[in-house]
């Protein structure tokens, strides 16, 4: 059986993990292809116009998927941690899917929920198991090695490696070049080091991000990013706020942001933000705040469909100019 | 000692804190300048809840505020915090002032009393008990009377009789104190709401879903209800001011109601996606199943509950011949592409013949 993951959305998180849980289930999973204009035209097409950018490219990735796959992995992220969500977009995302694919393919649509702790991943194993016809003691061996796969991985990031090119490495995305929009290649010659945050899906897909890790990386600046910090100094972070952010993600984003900020590990941050995403507009907004207080440069791109590449561009380069007059008039200590 | 507005949230509240000992200031009604006051300084993507609320903030405390009680929350949605956000923005603009935030999560009831002990120097139990009793009644006795009007305006001969008598209500409830008095100037306003003149002719039944805030505040909503009335359409909603303290303050909704709510989304929306992205879709599947003829659903740009909510609708809308009508409100949205929006929605209803008809999604605003 042949199961569709859309390359959207938390696939940039966790395809490791998903990825082999379901091989070892005995199924055959497979990854749709790069995001494309294409793509985000029928994912438009395919959601209410309210919607997200990442949501009308999820929905992209599906309307390709249901062509080609028996079913398509669309699971109910409720929450990956206790005590948080990830958003409310995504709990509701089997149901927003189906309605847009007209019910054309099955989808598997495990229900991941963890506030109330781990246990809520072997329940989502089995529910993925049953919904296949396969044992579940095969689930929580498939469980342990997706889960071993996925913190090796993990690692890798923390150790400064990007997620796609750790992905690519899994042989989960084709490895950089060819024909295909691979992912981006290792760091480039120092010319600076910025700080590129937001969701995974903003900031690794290279469409939505209109190729912006590339971009900079060929410009000569060398980019940390939100997956590429240790996950202990982001939670340090995101602990300075006075309280706790239940969306994962942000609390991530935010934390890598105020991380980078006081160990003066860049020298400015671009923030990749959703149009219309809820936990951007207000974890981008403590960010901004904080880099005003820190006296950091601080760019928000905020993406939508109809973002110009040539635009957003410019406003980086203009970014970037600032960056390099500042650091010429005032050199850092260090 | 201040609050943002939510509708009629100001007379129960102001009677409660009061009542503990606060020197209460009610901001100002919500007008245009309320709003452009809060947009200006807060962050441009944030829904408009957090905006208007921020208007209200500064319109207080040019009538003297200098603290601000708000509810705080643990997600899924942007409002658990909203506070924390204004109180950065707050101070960025220059604003002296002090937020509390009641947060529900660690203790419910007890904690909120706790935190209100703290900044309130007269509080007791026992006179906390009693003012909440008033606050209380007059909440049920608001949302009652407001039911009411709902179906007066439908039928009124006179146009804006209903809403006048409304409005007198509300005022002499303000003053109300005690429980007694609120029920005796309940059931005076809804026999007047009943007993006057009506017009002939047939009466549509229109079910009104939504983000509760934009439901609630017809400032948000351009009047949306209203609007609905003086077409000869009775408004009928679930969503009222009780159920959402009941819910989001004390965590008191019933795992009955629940579970029925989840019943009747199912199998279009199978898990609550936070706000009331559930209940718009349980309520409008309820509605279609009352025989009502179409379904409102309000929320603020870019709230992600109704955004769930809207996408899955239109299965609604298939399998009952509801037709649904879904209206996105921000800070620049024009009353007259409202007007001319609802207009052709009622025209739609009115003329419509048996159910089971193509529905009407929703055309872009
Ligand atoms: S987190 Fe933001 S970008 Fe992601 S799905 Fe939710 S609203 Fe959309
Ligand atoms: S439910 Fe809607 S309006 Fe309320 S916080 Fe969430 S996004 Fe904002």
């Amino acid at each position: 059986m042949r199961v569709g993951i859309p390359q959207a959305l938390l696939f940039w998180t966790y395809a490791p993990l998903w990825f082999t849980l379901l091989k070892d289930l005995g199924v055959e999973p497979f990854v749709s292809r790069a995001t494309t204009r294409a793509t985000l035209d029928a994912g438009v097409k395919l959601a209410v116009e309210e919607a997200c950018l990442p949501v009308k490219v999820f929905f992209g990735h599906c309307a390709e998927l249901a062509a080609s796959a028996e079913a398509v992995f669309v699971p109910r992220l409720v929450s990956v941690e206790p005590r948080a969500y990830i958003c409310p977009k995504f709990m509701g995302l089997p149901d927003m899917a189906g309605r847009a694919l007209g019910r054309q393919v099955p989808l598997l649509t495990p229900l991941v929920d963890l506030r109330r702790g781990a246990g809520g991943l072997s329940a989502a194993a089995a529910e993925v198991a049953g919904a296949l016809g396969i044992r579940r003691r095969r689930a929580e061996q498939a469980l342990a090695c997706g889960l071993a796969v996925q913190r090796a991985v993990e690692a890798r990031w923390g150790r400064g490696c990007l997620p796609p090119v750790a992905l690519a490495e899994l042989g989960l995305l084709p490895a950089a070049g060819g024909g295909d929009r691979g992912p981006v290649p290792g760091a480039a010659r120092r010319r600076g080091r910025l700080g590129v945050l937001g969701h995974p899906y903003n900031v690794y897909d290279r469409q939505v991000s209109l190729d912006l890790l590339a971009r900079l990386l060929a410009a000569g600046w060398s980019v940390e990013t939100a997956e590429t910090i240790p996950a202990d100094e982001c939670e340090a972070g995101a602990r300075e706020l006075p309280k706790e952010l239940f969306w994962t993600m942000g609390r991530r984003v935010y934390g890598a942001a105020a991380y980078l900020m006081s160990s003066g590990a860049v020298e400015g941050l671009i923030y990749l933000a959703s149009f219309g995403c809820g936990p951007d507009s207000l974890v981008g907004e403590l960010v901004a705040r904080l880099a005003e207080r820190r006296g950091v440069p601080f760019l928000l791109l905020t993406l939508d469909e109809h973002t110009g590449e040539a635009g957003v561009w410019t406003r980086v380069e203009a970014f970037l100019d600032l960056i390099e007059r500042r650091e010429a008039r005032a050199p850092r200590p260090g | 000692m201040t609050f943002p507005h939510m509708g009629t949230l100001y007379i129960p509240l102001e009677t409660l804190l009061s009542d503990l000992g606060a020197e209460v200031v009610v901001p100002p009604p919500c007008t245009q300048r309320t709003l452009e006051l809060g947009t200006r300084i807060a962050p441009e993507g944030a829904c408009l809840p957090l905006k208007v609320g921020l208007g209200n903030f500064l319109e207080a405390e040019e009538q003297g505020a200098e603290a601000v009680v708000m509810a705080g929350g643990s997600g899924p949605c942007r409002f658990g915090y909203y506070a924390q956000v204004q109180r950065e923005v707050l101070r960025g603009a220059g604003s002296g002032l002090e937020m509390i935030v009641l947060e529900p999560p660690q203790g419910h009831l007890r904690a909120l009393l706790e935190e209100l002990r703290r900044w309130l120097p007269g509080f007791t139990l026992r006179r906390s008990w009693k003012a909440f009793q008033l606050a209380w009644a007059k909440i049920l006795a608001i949302d009652e009377v407001e039911r009411a009007l709902q179906a007066a305006r439908a039928t009124e001969a006179v146009r804006g009789q209903a809403d006048a008598a409304f409005a007198r209500f509300l005022t002499a409830c303000r003053r109300a104190d005690s429980p007694r008095r609120v029920k005796t100037l309940q059931a005076e306003a809804a026999a007047e709401l009943e007993a006057l003149p009506k017009r002939e002719g047939p009466v549509l039944r229109v079910g009104v879903v939504g983000e509760i805030y934009t439901v609630l505040e017809p400032f948000v909503n351009l009047h949306t209800e209203r609007r609905l009335g003086l077409l000869g359409v009775q408004v009928v909603r679930r969503l009222f001011l009780g159920d959402w303290i009941r819910e989001h303050l004390f965590r008191l909704r019933v795992r009955r109601e629940r579970l029925r709510l989840a019943e009747l989304a199912m199998p279009h929306l199978n898990h609550f996606v936070g706000g009331h992205g559930l209940e718009t879709v349980a309520h409008s599947v309820e509605f279609a199943r009352e025989g009502i003829a179409g379904v409102v659903q309000l929320a603020p740009l870019t709230c992600m509950p109704e955004i769930v909510a809207e996408t899955v609708l239109p299965e609604v809308t298939e399998k009952y011949g509801l037709p649904t009508l879904t209206l996105f409100v921000d800070e620049h949205t024009g009353e007259a592409g409202l007007q001319t929006r609802l207009e052709a929605f009622v025209d739609l209803l009115a003329g419509r013949g048996a159910p089971g008809r193509q529905g009407l999604t929703r055309p872009s605003p």
